[in-house]
């Protein structure tokens, strides 16, 4: 299928040959994202928010879809354009426009990648925290799309805790400003907050003024190894019982490091399970406390090592086990697929069990890591597509671990988003009424439903 | 095609230096790596896009360095090129088959046309920039950067014997040959002669075939099997000649291709190949060599700031690390190793380490606009450095940082690795 000609050519009139795209070679490669794959129709590259208006009042008169993208780095198909039409790419537009260290903010557009926003504002000596693993080839767009967290989110929160403004296209073409460069605003209904994490479905995001924070002074780093994901499950409650927040809580499974000593030769001490990155941020002095807290809680739970870091080459050895691990357990299969579910801290002990349990049950190869700090787990499911009793095993675990974490009233997704991978359980989480109001919603931004259809059920 | 398969996770976005000069998906690693498996496995037929996405590729190896999956996105890129091969000769096509496949296998042949063109390119009109615009492209970019490189007076054949022994009061401890390559064999001959003597001066004879011929890797890159072939079947005959000798290389393209590249007739060969400042290495943590603080001709590499160098005030040296070494990681630590071992020397790094310069290979001829913009983002690495010389392990390197030092004006000068650790 391709768009109808008088479109195109519109198109092409507004982007100019080097932004409209609409070879076979170019609609492939904006097919995809980590989780599915779809042609588009066409491909527009815009390079100002006035092309973009341009664009989606076309779009909006002849009902052609339109689908927002960043870098294509989802994890559950969110970009992908299901029905064709249009994708609306802000690669292009990926500029700073502003760091400002008195007003504590930074204004960029769409297209930037959040690493270099993050370097941005390091230069001056601010921290951007929200830090999803994609970091350094997402953009910032499709970041408050999703409200990305990453392993800081249970100190530092997600993407939506540092949104101050955005400057949004809505399908008509309007250009809205929304937020301003206030700290505080309680003015209205606070409309970016409930774009971000909106997926593409109310407007195009095409700028984004972000709140930012001084550096941490300094970091502390250990690695903690349990006899099970249970045990290391439970010094997380009782690390957060003690009202240490720590900056990174990272806890990786058996076989997660079973498949890291393998591949990278990292020794990891005898009867280990399970094992805790544990990162403590801010003043130098009381870090020295914090941490020897943690090794005390660390040691009431049986660890059956621990190391520290004191320089910075040795926090990267400690990281590697962590960085290095989902990439060895890559390389071991033909697919693999990373489920976000997130539940209340003091339930992830039960949730880890019940992973395990139900991995067992339904004969899937399921490897878990988590945020620990902030409930967010990632049970990763390794199979071959291929085979029908690995896919088949692949869709039973999903199914069952998705009804046991709703039932243990946790989220279907922490921080991937919904796109295509976790759809038809929505409903089942949010219910009727909600689910009711959010069409609403959509209606009200969208009333040709042209922003990214095929996604929310409507 | 064989190998792991692509997640789609788009981390290689993250350094390829193509996607970063476009910011379009198509001109990235993810995006190639797919339509070239699309056009293998026939599901896609390629056209003009197709052809602009695969010769997009630099050919830096940074995305397969970085792939969790150990997906080798450059090679599969090499692979889908070597497969256009003869398909679509354009006029710029033919002029590059001309240069990669008939010109540089000829030494001499390619000396002279060098030179010729050197003599002539006065008459045609400069660019700002002071590199030629009217010279076809493809010969400008073969010689390594868009004006012609200047030419050592002589060849370093014509200035060393086939075989060179240590001096007489040095004690023989073995036999090594020695691969020029075409930039240390016409234009960088100060580094290959820096080599010889680092090597006899440590009781090794130095092997010089003289019938070497390119590596290959020009052809190779542009996607001419068959002159590829030629190269590699030339060079296993020519190095058969001292099957024991290990083969010392001084340019990170000819080691890559002739390491990983010879898996037919040259598959012997490959399995001798060691980089000339690892073997230096190697040597000096075995046996030892003592460095006399040399009568400094480094402070000639300055020109522009000449000044005593001592421990006390050493030369401020940052190294550039070329692309094709990505995966061999032992030359990176060997080079700073031997360079740290110089009381001389003060070792600067140099910000975004692993960046591409864009001298690499045939990267500035496939790529002009790409390589320029990579050559004077790493000259500015090396002014924010404060290095007095940046130094590499590839001429294709030096000759690139060199001429964007001299554009940005600087005083800092390029040169390479082996000028300074063969002293």
């Amino acid at each position: 299928m391709s768009l109808p000609s008088g479109i195109a050519d519109e198109l092409k009139k507004i982007l100019g040959p080097e932004g409209f795209l609409e070879s076979e070679e170019d609609l492939r490669s904006f097919a995809y994202d980590l989780f599915a794959s779809h042609k588009p129709d066409a491909v527009a590259l815009p390079a100002t928010v006035e092309e973009v208006s341009a664009v989606m009042r076309l779009c909006n008169q002849h009902h052609v879809p339109v689908y927002p993208r960043g870098s294509g780095t989802s994890l559950a198909g969110s970009p992908v354009p299901v029905l064709g039409g249009l994708v609306l790419c802000s690669s292009r537009m990926n500029k700073i426009l502003e760091v400002s260290v008195t007003d504590r903010l930074a204004r960029v557009q769409a297209g930037c990648v959040t690493g270099n926003l993050q370097k941005a504002a390091a230069e001056k000596g601010l921290m951007y925290p929200p830090n999803p693993t994609s970091c350094l080839y997402s953009t910032i767009g499709g970041n408050v799309s999703t409200n990305a967290g990453g392993a800081s989110g249970a100190k530092y929160g997600v993407t939506r805790d540092y949104l101050l403004g955005l400057t949004v296209v809505l399908p008509g073409g309007e250009i809205v400003r929304m937020g301003n460069r206030c700290q505080k605003d309680v003015t209205g209904f606070d409309l970016p907050r409930l774009l971000c994490g909106s997926e593409g479905l109310l407007g195009f995001i095409a700028e984004v003024t972000v709140k930012l924070v001084p550096l941490p002074e300094s970091i502390r780093t250990a690695l903690a190894y349990f006899k099970d994901a249970a045990e290391a499950g439970s010094v997380v409650t009782d690390i957060v019982s003690h009202r240490i927040l720590p900056c990174t809580l990272e806890l990786m499974d058996g076989v997660f490091l079973k498949t890291v000593a393998e591949v990278y030769g990292v020794p990891c001490p005898e009867g280990a399970g399970a094992a805790l990155l544990i990162e403590v941020d801010g003043p130098d002095m009381v870090l020295e406390g914090q941490m020897k807290t943690i090794e005390e809680i660390c040691n009431a739970h049986h660890a059956v090592g621990m190391e520290f870091a004191h320089s910075e080459e040795e926090r990267d050895i400690l990281w590697k086990a962590r960085r290095g691990g989902t990439a060895a357990l890559v390389r071991q299969a033909d697919r693999l697929v990373t489920l976000d579910y997130a539940v209340p801290i003091s339930l992830l002990p039960r949730a880890l069990k019940i992973m395990d349990k139900l991995a067992a049950e339904t004969h899937c190869n399921v490897v878990t890591i988590a945020h620990a700090a902030d409930g967010n787990l990632h049970p990763m499911v390794l199979y071959s597509p291929s085979k029908p009793d690995e896919a088949a095993a692949y869709d039973a675990f999903c199914d069952a671990s998705t009804r046991a974490i709703l039932e243990l009233g946790g989220t279907i997704s922490g921080e991937h988003g919904i796109g295509l991978e976790k759809k038809a359980y929505m409903p089942m989480q949010l219910g009727d009424e909600q689910m009711r109001i959010m069409r609403g919603i959509c209606r009200l931004f969208d009333p040709y439903g042209i922003m990214n259809p095929g996604k929310l059920e409507r | 095609m064989n190998g792991p398969t692509c997640e789609y996770c788009g981390r290689c976005l993250s350094v390829c230096p193509s996607y970063r000069h476009h910011l379009v998906e198509t001109f990235g690693p993810r995006a190639r790596i797919d339509l070239a498996r699309a056009v293998a496995s026939g599901e896609l037929v390629p056209g003009e896009r197709y052809h602009e996405a695969i010769k997009s590729c630099m050919q830096c190896l940074a995305c397969t360095e970085i792939c969790g999956k150990g997906v080798d996105g450059a090679q599969i890129i090499l692979d889908a090129r070597l497969a256009e091969g003869d398909g679509r000769l354009t006029m710029k096509r033919r002029l590059e088959k001309l240069v990669t496949c008939a010109l540089l296998p000829r030494r001499e042949l390619t000396r002279k046309v060098i030179r010729a063109c050197s003599l002539f390119q006065w008459i045609f009109p400069l660019d700002r920039r002071g590199s030629i615009r009217h010279l076809p492209d493809a010969l400008c970019g073969a010689a390594g950067k868009r004006s012609m490189p200047a030419l050592a007076k002589k060849s370093l054949f014509d200035i060393l014997p086939e075989r060179i022994m240590p001096p007489d009061n040095v004690t023989q401890i073995g036999e090594v040959a020695l691969f020029t390559g075409c930039f240390g064999g016409l234009v960088n001959v100060e580094a290959s002669l820096r080599l010889v003597n680092a090597l006899t001066a440590r009781g090794y004879t130095v092997f010089l075939p003289r019938a070497q011929s390119c590596c290959g890797a020009p052809a190779q890159l542009s996607g001419f099997g068959d002159a590829f072939e030629k190269a590699q079947a030339h060079n296993a005959e020519v190095f058969a000649a001292c099957p024991d000798m290990p083969v010392l290389t001084l340019c990170a393209t000819c080691h890559r291709t002739l390491s990983r590249e010879y898996t037919l007739a040259g598959k012997e060969l490959a399995g001798r190949i060691v980089d000339a400042a690892v073997f230096l290495r190697r040597h000096d943590a075995r046996f030892g060599f003592d460095s006399p603080l040399p009568p400094l001709p480094a402070a000639a590499l300055l020109r522009q700031q000449e000044r005593p160098i001592s421990a006390t005030d050493p030369l401020v040296v940052a190294v550039h690390d070329p692309c094709h070494f990505r995966l061999d990681n032992q030359v990176k630590h060997a080079i700073r190793e031997e360079l740290a071992s110089k009381p001389w020397i003060k070792l600067v790094e140099l910000p975004d380490p692993g960046a591409c310069c864009g001298g690499g290979g045939i990267s500035s001829l496939k790529n002009p606009d790409i390589a320029d913009e990579l050559g004077e983002a790493r000259a500015r690495a090396v002014i924010e450095s404060r290095a007095d010389i940046v130094t590499a392990q590839c001429p294709g390197c030096v000759l690139q940082l060199n001429n964007h030092l001299k554009r940005l004006k600087a005083t800092a000068r390029a040169c390479h690795t082996l000028e300074l650790i063969g002293k």
